[in-house]
């Protein structure tokens, strides 16, 4: 077994800058305080460095350390930056001349923390894990949305995401116990080995369909797909706008490939007698996600609630590549998870470039979210406003950006792999999003300005919109970086799914403690007293 | 097998009977102690010196009237004597009474010479998770006194209740940790090995016995004081505290369930004393005598007279403990109640868990071989202590021990610059 | 299709709709005979079934504490649920949660069974009910209105019973002899059978990831909860360790 811990190297980095930066967060001295954002920043750029330079470690054979867990990493620490970069000044509504009022350091910690669960998600080896994963994304964000700014919103935002999150939380768990309880061990290897034994009988215990159902019902609450969305515009109000970035990135991260990972344990091979029920469940929810998210998102003149409602339409887009499915027409690159693994980096780009500009625009009162409050603010702050109609472009989905490329390949993926009905409502859920993403650009180009701007001035902030835009332009034009990740990705799941790995659990342990621990296991009855004090 | 089985049953038996019996003479023994430290005689009418006093005192329990206050939950108030006492007896069952009998060794002839088919442990229950078991009776013993005070519908006992539970919490967390750190060395949870471990001597100072108050002193005061504040004794009988609440969470009981209340108290400083002497002082181990006995450290197992040895010096080092709680109870004076909490959140949390840390270190360099000897435990906790004192003065300074202004209070009223500030402020 | 469980699956559900706090329309009685109903179809039906597993043999007197601990377990869930003052709720929950210990001890899991206690009963527990206690100040105070009538009870007993029927059927619906084969041999089994030592070294070697992972999302929490307690508005401290000079 060749896995080791180097493999969880980027993760660890992240987790001893949170320490790092929680520590700081307790200084008395303003100037170290303030330069927690500098080292939450550094630290996720050494874990990007160090994805990739283990990237090629275990590609071949492990499920640690495949393309798609390099891909997960890159993709955390990467957006990771762009969002700290978002939340400069978090939280918002503190007091920074007073050392104890405010807390600066510990909401890096927390973000930092949460992208180490990101970044985990993809280089689990068991449900157990993937539990302790997914919930390491989700408690720092609630913690997140109850403290990023102290107003009333925050604190109701802060409390609905935490109950409802906590329920998800115990749907998707109780699954895993239901996945548990089919196969035996907990062990992916295991379920795997469960899974192709039961499917080659043709005959899939009910057991084994309710728990997949639970894991997709409750990680669908993770992606804010239609049937659980409706926590999703309160929430991500009521947040402080660097926060909504975050969410409607790390936890959409973590339930998509969160879901890859189990469906990878089925081999994607459910198409058949009672098992149908969950990939047909996957395109019921994907069509409803969409149209929920689009058509509410017509009716919202809220800026924050509309970019909510675009976020749900998004993981609409992504489910579809999902019920596609990793073997769409033999082996061209077109399958749906390399389409939904390439769409995921490409939204999670251009939304939190979005949500900085938007950060930007707000100002410090952190008040503006009408349209009305962004009107005309072209006149004023072209170059921000750039920047949101960069982002704004690409969520539409025009030629040139990456969120065209990404629609791109979801169109292409569910025509190849049958599903044709679903690429005619992604074409006409496109169109109807172009209609709201619209109103903003014009109302910040067109419209005049109804009351002086009171922006907030800061550069990491510009810094954050600005690299959100240049990326979203530079891959639309150059994807051949991000879709070389995103294909390699798909294809490891693929011929992971071809050829599952047989034989024993290839878990990160240290060999030499292994050996100690279970060669020699304590007595079962006490040592006599000679053996431990020297007679 | 079902010898054993009505072994244990008839052991059970005779140690719920004689710890009962105990309480009631501790009853009488803490008068005494109380009156010889205050210079009085103590109860001395009942019986000879006094000794019938607790029986005394058993039948007046019975005959006085049983009185529930009309505000009362009815329930929960019958409830809480019960749940109070119940976790408080349970705790008995995992505590190594005499450590082992050999195996074979047979009943008198006249009970029909039957033997002990394999060593028998004179304990009522040996589960693997025993020191848990402990503590998880002690996590329990909370809710008789939550109940208590919230049933009665009084403020006293309502504040006691909030007190002790608040207490009881907080000071569970370094009494479980200073456990662990005990029970980490000895790489089992069961007490019985755990006592057997230390009846020997360290080899290099041969007189010192290796018991774990030897080896982890700063566990040792950790536990003593945590099981101090667990039964709610002084200095930390701030839940009971005569001068501010009446009785605290007992205030509105009578009777026999204000004397079940009594039992309970008693009965868990047993089960504390008997815990800290099986973990920390050595257990059934008789220091320099088993020497003259055994030529040697006591033998685990034995036979009837060597059970009956280990049994009484148990028991002698138990009482001998009840009487250091007494003897402190008539000695400090109480803490307040933030002083209260700072000790526990402030001071013991964080040093039992650096011991508990210490400890597991010495355990790993255990296993790599390095060190052998359990002496350098004692060490650790040295250096432990060393750098708890210069860690103390880099702290920032405590605003929080110091002297506190009472609105209209004779002793600390609130100086006259504050005075205006504060009206202003309410 | 199995009728006698969906017989007491439905009952259940009757019953614990009917027990449902509902202001002073109460039908605690009704609602325990159906209670009672269920759960002697539940148990009768068990009972054959493992008569039907192991050739005729019923084992009522091996699984008496396992019925008993079930029943334990389920009434005081029960409780859980319809009583109207929140402080009994919070005590029906610590027996319950002592009924699944002993579930557990029954399975030879005691470690889980004490760490169940220590955990629930004696430390999440004991602080419900301080907060409950703050809440609601003592003895005989009326309960509030949001106590006595149970919101959208008919929705929640609704789902919680399909679901639990939904289960019950792909649990069962192998039939006994199916069920029995299709268990996979439990890996614990194997290798001492719930040992303090085998679970410590499973924990320490092949689970260390994710016990350290453990560690960490549990130093967050509490970061995080000292984060949100923390009031953000100076406090005037009237009596407190506050800002008074020094005399």
């Amino acid at each position: 077994m060749t896995t080791n811990i180097n493999g969880m190297c980027p993760e660890i980095i992240m987790i001893c800058g949170a320490l790092i930066v929680m520590l700081m967060g307790l200084s008395r001295n303003d100037t170290v305080r303030r330069s927690t954002l500098g080292v939450a920043v550094a630290s996720l750029i050494l874990a990007f460095i160090a994805a990739l330079r283990i990237g090629g470690i275990g590609t071949s054979a492990g499920w640690t350390l495949w393309p798609l867990a390099t891909y997960d990493t890159l993709l955390a620490s990467g957006v990771g930056i762009l969002t700290i970069l978002c939340s400069a000044g978090m939280p918002f509504g503190n007091e920074p001349e007073k050392p104890d009022r405010n807390y600066r350091g510990e909401y890096f910690a927390l973000m930092l923390t949460s992208l180490a669960g990101v970044s985990m998600i993809g280089k689990t080896t068991n449900l157990i894990w993937l539990f302790l994963a997914l919930e390491l994304v989700s408690i720092p964000t609630y913690i997140m949305v109850a403290t990023g700014r102290s107003n009333t919103p925050a604190q109701e935002a802060g409390i609905k995401y935490f109950f409802l999150g906590a329920l998800s939380a115990a749907i998707y768990l109780f699954g895993f116990s239901y996945l548990y309880g089919f196969a035996g061990s907990t062990s992916y290897v295991a379920i795997t080995a469960a899974f192709h034994a039961a499917l080659a009988t043709g005959h899939l215990p009910y057991v084994a369909i309710i728990g997949l159902i639970m894991v997709v019902i409750g990680i669908a609450y993770k992606i804010a797909a239609a049937p659980l969305h409706y926590y999703a515009p309160d929430v991500y109000q009521g947040a402080a706008t660097p926060v909504t970035a975050f969410l409607s990135f790390a936890p959409k991260a973590t339930g998509f490939f969160a879901l890859i990972m189990v469906f990878n344990l089925t081999g994607w091979r459910l198409s058949g007698g009672t098992a149908r029920v969950v990939p047909d469940l996957l395109i019921v929810l994907a069509v409803l996600t969409m149209f929920v998210g689009n058509v509410l998102a017509l009716l919202q003149r809220n800026i924050k609630r509309m970019l909510a409602y675009s976020s749900i339409s998004h993981s609409g887009y992504m489910l579809v590549g999902l019920a596609v499915g990793p073997f769409a027409a033999g082996n061209s690159p077109a399958s749906g998870i390399s389409a939904t693994l390439f769409y995921l980096g490409g939204y999670s780009i251009m939304t939190v470039g979005a949500f900085a500009a938007l950060t930007y625009m707000q100002g410090k009162s952190d008040a503006a979210e009408d349209l009305d409050d962004i009107a005309g603010i072209a006149g004023e702050h072209p170059f921000m406003a750039a920047c949101m109609a960069v982002c704004l472009f690409s969520l539409i989905g025009m030629p040139g950006t990456i969120g065209f490329l990404g629609k791109l390949f979801i169109v292409q993926s569910a025509l190849a792999g049958g599903h044709a009905v679903l690429a005619v409502l992604v074409v006409i859920n496109a169109a109807i999003a172009a209609a709201y993403y619209l109103r903003i650009v014009a109302a910040m180009y067109i419209r005049e300005p109804w009351s002086p701007f009171a922006v907030r001035q800061s550069t990491t902030l510009k810094a954050g919109a600005l690299l959100g835009a240049v990326l979203t332009v530079f891959f639309g034009i150059f994807p051949a970086l991000l879709f070389h990740q995103s294909n390699s990705s798909a294809a490891a799941v693929r011929s992971l799914v071809l050829n599952p790995p047989a034989g024993g659990i290839v878990e990160p342990v240290s060999r030499r403690a292994t050996g100690r621990l279970l060669k020699s296991p304590l007595p079962a009855v006490a040592p006599t007293a000679a053996a431990i004090s020297k007679p | 097998m079902v010898g054993v089985f009505i072994a244990h049953l008839i052991f059970a038996l005779v140690m719920l009977g004689m710890v009962t019996g105990i309480i009631a003479y501790l009853i009488l023994l803490e008068r005494k102690t109380a009156a010889w430290i205050q210079d009085r005689i103590g109860p001395n009418r009942v019986g000879p010196q006094g000794l019938l006093q607790p029986l005394a005192d058993g039948v007046k329990f019975i005959l006085k009237e049983e009185f529930m206050p009309i505000h009362a939950d009815k329930i929960l108030f019958i409830l809480a004597p019960i749940v109070i006492i119940a976790p408080a007896l349970c705790g008995f069952a995992v505590i190594p009474w005499g450590g082992d009998l050999a195996a074979g060794t047979a009943l008198p002839k006249f009970l029909g010479g039957w033997a002990f088919p394999h060593t028998f442990h004179v304990m009522v229950a040996n589960p693997q998770i025993g020191v848990l078991f402990v503590i998880a009776m002690a996590s329990l013993s909370v809710y008789g006194v939550v109940l208590a005070g919230w049933a009665s519908g009084s403020k006293y006992s309502f504040l006691g209740g909030l007190r002790a539970t608040a207490q009881m919490i907080s000071y569970e967390i370094p009494m479980v940790l200073s456990l662990l750190s005990v029970a980490v060395v000895a790489g089992t949870l069961r007490l019985g090995p755990i006592t057997d471990l230390q009846a020997t001597y360290f080899s290099s100072v041969s007189f010192l016995p290796a018991w774990n108050v030897f080896t982890q002193p700063v566990a040792f005061l950790l536990f003593v004081t945590c099981i101090f504040a667990e039964s709610n004794r002084t200095p930390f009988d701030l839940a009971e505290c005569e001068q501010e609440l009446v009785g605290g969470y007992h205030t509105e009981y009578s009777s026999m369930k204000f004397a079940l209340f009594f039992l309970a108290e008693y009965s868990a400083m047993i089960t504390g004393s008997a815990v800290a002497v099986a973990l920390f002082l050595g257990g059934w181990h008789l220091p320099w005598i088993d020497q003259l006995l055994y030529h040697g450290a006591q033998p685990v197992a034995t036979g009837w007279l060597g059970m009956l040895l280990k049994f009484v010096v148990f028991w002698g080092k138990v009482i001998a403990f009840l009487f250091f709680y007494m003897w402190v109870r008539w000695t400090l004076p109480r803490f307040r109640f933030d002083q209260l909490m700072n000790l526990a959140w402030r001071g013991m949390i964080p040093l039992s868990l650096a011991t508990f840390v210490m400890a597991s270190v010495f355990v790993y360099l255990r296993q790599e071989g390095i060190i052998e000897h359990r002496g350098w435990l004692l060490l650790g906790n040295v250096v432990l202590i060393g750098i708890m004192f210069a860690v103390t003065e880099l702290r920032p300074a405590d605003s929080g021990n110091r002297r506190m202004y009472v609105l209209n209070s004779r002793y600390n009223p609130i100086p006259a610059s504050a005075k205006a500030e504060l009206e202003s402020a309410v | 299709m199995d009728y006698a469980l969906i017989i007491a699956t439905a009952l259940g559900a009757i019953a614990l709709y009917l027990l449902l706090p509902r202001g002073r329309a109460n039908m605690v009685k009704l609602g325990g005979l159906a209670s009672v109903l269920a759960m002697g179809v539940g148990i009768t039906y068990l009972i054959h079934w493992t008569a039907a597993a192991h050739a005729g043999h019923t084992g009522i007197i091996e699984n008496l504490f396992f019925y008993a601990f079930a029943a334990l377990a389920l009434v005081s869930a029960a409780g859980v649920v319809c009583h109207p003052k929140p402080l009994y709720a919070a005590l029906y929950f610590v027996l319950m949660t002592l009924a699944v210990s002993g579930l557990f001890i029954m399975l030879m899991a005691e470690f889980i069974a004490v760490v169940l206690i220590i955990i629930y009963a004696g430390a999440i527990l004991v602080t419900y009910v301080f907060v409950i206690m703050l809440a609601s100040q003592g003895g005989q105070t009326p309960a509030a209105q949001y106590d006595t009538n149970s919101s959208d009870g008919f929705m929640a007993v609704f789902v919680s019973f399909v679901l639990l029927g939904t289960v019950l059927q792909a649990i069962f619906c192998a039939g006994p002899a199916g069920f029995m084969h299709s268990l996979p041999a439990p890996h614990a089994v194997a290798h001492g059978l719930g040992s303090l030592e085998v679970l410590g070294a499973n924990l320490y070697s092949r689970y260390a990831l994710p016990l350290e992972l453990a560690g960490i999302l549990l130093t967050i929490s509490l970061v995080g909860a000292v984060m949100i307690a923390r009031k953000n508005e100076p406090v005037a401290h009237v009596l407190g360790t506050g800002d008074l000079p020094a005399e």
